[in-house]
């Protein structure tokens, strides 16, 4: 399973975004082989349209099945429904990547060095 | 006998189950009832800013449907506001456009993207988790 999770800065212990589509960046992780990837969201200053774009680079680019996060617009939820992905969505933002690995039993230091 | 109320569509569960109101009360007073398709309608309007037609749309519900819970929202919002009220969000006549599930472990709710049932927390895998119903 390849979880799409938007976070704010380029770190292992950055928190997670409030907002989905117009996150600065996002962590794809592989949650079968243990494998994050840090990329940066090329959609986020478009001022139209943001999360449709976004959504299609996921699903083509980066073939994810689940999205994580604190808040989404309702466009990207329905969107999100109609592909039958996963959504997760998490209590608290203040919580970091770090910690969401540490829930799927992922360890950084081996995830990073991909 | 009035007709039974149209159900609508509700993306995803509220986040919280209540408010409480913080200062010097000994007594509690009673709380607001706000239903979820209320809590909803408040959200899509003055949140996503959409307007009345396009969050009719998405709640399956007619236009003035809306307008009308809208209302009915923002009298018990400044209701319990001013006289300083819990406000307890649950019931009404609603459906969820997902099967939504809580994991205790983690807090976080996820949805089932086909019909079986779901085990574990996509997240940590607990396999405590319940599904989020009314």
């Amino acid at each position: 399973m390849i979880i799409a999770i938007p976070i704010e800065k380029e770190q292992f212990d950055s928190t997670i975004s409030t907002t989905f589509a117009r996150s600065n960046y996002f962590a794809i992780v592989d949650k079968s082989n243990g494998k994050v990837q840090i990329t940066e969201n090329l959609f986020k200053d478009i001022q139209k349209g943001a999360g449709i774009k976004l959504f299609h680079w996921l699903i083509e680019k980066q073939n994810i099945d689940a999205l994580l996060a604190f808040e989404m617009g309702y466009k990207m939820q329905q969107m999100a429904t109609e592909a039958s992905l996963q959504i997760i969505i998490i209590n608290e933002h203040s919580k970091t990547l770090n910690q969401l690995l540490e829930y799927m039993n992922i360890n950084p230091k081996t995830a990073f060095s991909s | 006998m009035p007709r039974p109320r149209q159900k609508s569509k509700i993306q995803s569960p509220p986040r919280a189950k209540a408010f409480m109101p913080v200062g010097y009360y000994k007594q509690q007073s009673d709380a607001i009832q706000l239903k979820i398709e209320e809590f909803e309608v408040f959200r899509l309007l003055d949140y996503e800013g959409l307007t009345q037609v396009e969050a009719a749309k998405i709640m399956q519900i007619s236009r003035s449907g809306v307008a009308r819970i809208y209302e009915k929202a923002r009298f018990k919002l400044a209701k319990a506001l001013t006289e300083a009220k819990k406000i307890n969000i649950e019931g009404g006549e609603n459906m969820f456009d997902n099967n939504w599930f809580e994991c205790e472990r983690c807090d976080s709710k996820f949805n089932s993207t086909d019909e079986s049932k779901i085990g574990a927390c996509p997240l940590c895998s607990s396999q405590n988790i319940h599904q989020i119903n009314e």
